[in-house]
């Protein structure tokens, strides 16, 4: 994992150099400068030291918490990315408990009790893994927030209940689409498990329905549902970038968006960083849980 | 058996049946309707009454009207024009992105699912890395870099999916190649590089199909995301992604403009989701 | 005298492709106390399906028609709960591939003691201990070490011990054996039979025993049926099967078979394929591929008749003297 977050922040970090003209014109966007500033800058931001170098002081700042300075706000970035995570945060983490419990509950009873109730749960999930992430925001916007009045349509609220209160609906939309595919997923193992040989011995055995579905069919889906559990919580950090739009959050995809605007580099490398790294690091974590629940690939096969 | 052979094979049977046999009823008017799309999508100068920026001052946010049928949008342009030449980006956007996606995907898969050993690893890391970055977070980047519009992006998600496709393709390339007819293609003497063309590909083809299609499904959802968010094609252009981004509309209660677009959104990845869904599922239809 | 187990015209239907079919048709067949019962037959026979039905474990959607009595009760009415317990104490199966049918995430010894805390609540060290010695009675040695591991770290012949023994751990009157060795190379094979043949003696247990291996079954039981296409064609004993086999198919099994004690240029077949029930043409199922097959084959399905002892199903059953080997004299039908 470490060498995996060494490599995409070396990645993220060159792509600068990637862009049509040279760094520092990147750096400095639209504005205008005198040689004399430009001189200054480039010393600052070691622009004339070999590459690798560059990259290197660039980690350890990052390393230490000094993501350097906006160009466009001649504020530090660290700054602008301490008021916006925690925004993020909170709304990540609501929407993945939405996610997860929604989509496994309702997965599990599709696969338990299939008649009309599994045809209305397969067909809404169908529709709902093809609704994008801004249109459920929209939707729930318009319909909740504006229609109904239900929920505050702005902002991120101050104070714990009032921040429940302002991102139920953020946390809905992000996680909607992320339910729809989750609880297909978990349908879809269940029934595979329920109809699979260790079920039948299971059963063959006497055990009772409650025993058999939760030791063996629903133990052993856990192992894909739970990777794609994972996998979908990671990608709620690509999405809240769309979903703080629509609803004007505060957090870091906002904060994202608008420095792509003002060709803030800093700030766009900063969290870019943050938000590959989170990536990363649930996608490792996943990993880990993986090895916990299935001991073939704890162990590893083949041992008599 | 590879999905393409259903246009090769010469049974008595007409190919529209040879479809309906593989897809089913749903599976036809799924297709059906992407077609409808295409060809409203090609024909958009000839059919659209009026230009998608040409702007009815009389008629702002209207409703059904017989001038307008599908309504205006908040600066008087016609609805239905704009989601005729918005389908164009709309449509042209994902296939682009899996077309390119596909294209590095499958070689790269084949080299390393066949070659196996260091090839595979290097190739295995190396999609790792792709997969680190999410799609949309690329094309954030590649935007930066580049500057808003189709290309940055639709190149940027093209290199996210790529590693989706690579992954599932070589475990499929993996599974093939251990098979005894392989095996006795290989001690015949026949290059690697046929083995995969001729027989490796076009027996993985309905899974690469069905991740293909899905992928498509996507990418045509993170075009639009990516346009809402203005990255992709910018106002005054249409595209159904921007059409939706107009959040005054909404909060003043005029959705019209935003509802057509998501409608036709969702209809378009669903059908193209079934439709993928139908192609990978071999056991839906006995060949009779 | 009841019979342990009696099947009367056992008849399952199972949703193939998307319609039902029939997968078994009128099966009749018994099994007593402490006896041996082979039921042989190519795949697609059905063979398979009459052990589930017996516990109920037919897939999803499957019919069932007919009788399944057990020690005199008929089951085909039971609640759930009935089943449940029927499971639980009276019958148990062994399964064929055991990698396959052990879950893999669970330990040896979850496996073999759930069975026995779930149902019958007895407390877990009490259980392991139980299951330890069984290990060691199947053959597995450092049984408590074994108990701790997980089944990807036990041998295919060991996986099928530890399956026996969980079966005995529960001490059921009547065991199910689909095909136990199928899975495993010949000599594990004739491990694994022989310690079924110790523990089955020593129990006292009835056993039905699955299996395409016509000289296992012979070997193995006190009574042999011939499974095809869904039919019980012939149910005798291994000497008379030897002697005189009264159905073709039975002949034609035992001809094909290699033997260490004679020479022939070349095994006879049987033409065409083994058939499922749904793919049977009416009639006789085997008139296809019988060489003795008449015009009456294809007309009416031929009931089962007693000659001798044993069952059998043929029209022509009582003209022809088959025989079970290639050089032997005879063999040809009159007329």
């Amino acid at each position: 994992m470490v060498v995996l977050l060494l490599v995409t922040s070396f990645v993220i970090y060159a792509s600068l150099f990637l862009a049509p003209g040279s760094p520092d014109a990147l750096l400095f966007g639209a504005h205008t400068v005198s040689p004399a500033v430009r001189a200054a800058v480039n010393r600052q931001y070691h622009l004339n030291d070999p590459f690798l170098q560059q990259y290197w002081y660039w980690l350890t700042d990052v390393l230490r918490g000094n993501f350097g300075t906006s160009i466009t706000y001649r504020t530090p970035v660290a700054l602008r990315l301490t008021a916006a995570a925690p925004v993020t945060a909170f709304l990540v983490v609501y929407s993945s408990i939405l996610i997860i419990v929604s989509g496994v509950a309702l997965g599990v009873l599709s696969a338990l009790r299939p008649g009309k109730l599994d045809t209305f749960i397969m067909t809404a999930t169908n529709i709902g893994t093809a609704v994008p992430t801004f249109v459920a925001g929209l939707v729930l916007l318009a319909f909740f927030g504006v229609k109904l009045n239900w929920f505050p349509v702005y902002g991120a609220g101050a104070g714990f209940f009032d921040r429940l209160r302002h991102l139920t609906l953020p946390a809905v939309a992000l996680a909607f689409w992320a339910v729809a595919y989750l609880t297909r997923v978990t349908r879809t193992s269940m029934r595979e498990e329920l109809q699979g040989d260790p079920v039948m011995t299971a059963r063959s055995r006497g055990l009772s329905r409650r025993v058999v579905v939760q030791r063996h069919a629903f133990r052993n889906a856990l192992i894909p549902i739970v990777t794609v559990a994972g996998l979908q919580v990671a990608g709620l950090i690509a999405g809240t970038v769309i979903v703080e739009q629509v609803f004007g959050l505060n957090g870091l995809g906002e904060l994202l968006l608008t420095s792509v605007q003002d060709k803030d580099f800093a700030t766009v490398q900063a969290v870019s960083l943050i938000l590959v790294a989170a990536f990363i690091v649930v996608n490792t974590l996943v990993d880990i849980a993986y090895t916990m629940l299935d001991p073939r690939i704890r162990l590893g096969a083949n041992q008599p | 058996m590879s999905v393409l052979s259903i246009l090769k094979s010469r049974d008595d049977q007409h190919l529209l049946k040879r479809i309906h046999n593989r897809i089913g009823t749903g599976g036809m008017v799924a297709g059906g309707f992407m077609v409808f799309l295409i060809l409203a999508a090609t024909l958009a100068p000839l059919i659209s009454p009026f230009s998608p920026n040409a702007i009815d001052l009389l008629n702002v946010s209207s409703g059904s009207t017989w001038l307008h049928p599908l309504g205006t949008d908040n600066l008087g342009r016609d609805i239905l024009s704009r989601l005729l030449w918005g389908a164009r980006p709309s449509l042209l956007g994902p296939t682009l992105v899996i077309g390119v996606a596909t294209i590095i995907a499958v070689p790269l898969a084949a080299l390393a699912g066949w070659s196996g050993g260091l090839i595979d690893q290097i190739v295995s890391r190396f999609l790792d890395l792709v997969f680190a970055f999410p799609g949309i977070l690329l094309a954030i980047l590649a935007v930066t870099l580049y500057g808003p519009g189709l290309y940055p992006c639709s190149m940027a998600l093209a290199l996210s999916y790529m590693p989706w496709i690579a992954r599932v393709t070589r475990s499929e390339i993996l599974r093939e190649r251990n098979k005894p007819y392989i095996k006795a293609l290989e001690v015949q003497g026949v290059s690697g590089f046929a083995i995969c063309v001729r027989h490796l590909i076009p027996n993985v083809s309905a899974t690469i199909w069905s991740q293909v299609t899905i992928s498509f499904g996507y990418a045509l959802i993170d075009l639009a995301a990516l346009s809402f968010l203005g990255l992709n094609i910018l106002p005054p252009g249409a595209d159904w992604g921007v059409m939706t981004n107009n959040e005054n509309a909404v909060l003043q209660g005029d959705l019209n403009q935003v509802l057509y677009p998501c409608l036709l959104i969702i209809l378009s990845v669903t059908s193209v989701t079934y439709v993928g869904k139908r192609l990978s599922d071999e056991n839906t239809r006995l060949l009779k | 005298m009841t019979h342990l187990l009696n099947i009367e015209n056992l008849s399952v239907d199972l949703v193939v492709h998307r319609r039902y079919r029939k997968v078994l048709q009128d099966v009749s067949i018994t099994v007593e106390r402490a006896e041996v019962v082979s039921l042989v037959g190519e795949s697609g026979s059905g063979k398979s399906m009459t052990a589930r039905s017996v516990l109920n474990l037919l897939p999803a959607q499957g019919k069932m028609s007919g009788d399944i009595a057990f020690d005199g009760q008929s089951l085909m009415n039971a609640s759930d709960k009935d089943w449940q317990k029927f499971r639980a104490t009276r019958a148990a199966m062994i399964f064929q591939d055991p990698r396959a049918s052990i879950n893999p995430v669970h330990r040896i010894g979850d496996f073999l003691t759930e069975a026995l805390v779930h149902n019958r609540g007895m407390d877990r060290h009490e259980a392991l201990a139980r299951a330890a010695t069984l290990l060691e009675q199947v053959g597995i040695d450092d049984a408590k070490r074994r108990l701790r591991q997980y089944p990807h770290e036990l041998s295919g012949g060991m996986l099928q011990r530890a399956m026996i023994a969980s079966v005995l751990l529960i001490e059921p009157e009547l065991i199910l054996a689909d095909e136990p060795t199928t899975a495993l190379d010949v000599t594990t094979q004739a491990d694994v039979i022989a310690i079924l043949d110790d523990l089955r003696a020593q129990r006292d247990m009835a056993m039905l025993f699955i299996t395409h291996d016509l000289e296992l079954a012979a070997a193995f039981s006190d009574r042999v049926a011939v499974m095809y296409a869904g039919y019980i064609v012939e149910i005798s004993t291994p000497t008379q099967l030897h002697s005189r086999p009264l159905h073709p198919y039975t002949a034609a099994l035992l001809r094909s078979r290699p033997m260490l004690h004679e020479r022939t240029a070349r095994l006879p077949q049987i033409s065409g394929r083994p058939l499922s029930a749904f793919e049977a043409p009416p009639g006789c199922p085997f008139q296809d591929r019988c060489p003795y097959v008449q015009a009456q084959c294809g007309g009416s399905l031929p009931q089962p008749q007693l000659i001798n002892g044993s069952v059998v199903r043929c029209h022509r059953a009582n003209e022809l003297e088959l025989v079970s080997t290639v050089n032997a004299e005879g063999g040809h039908s009159h007329g």
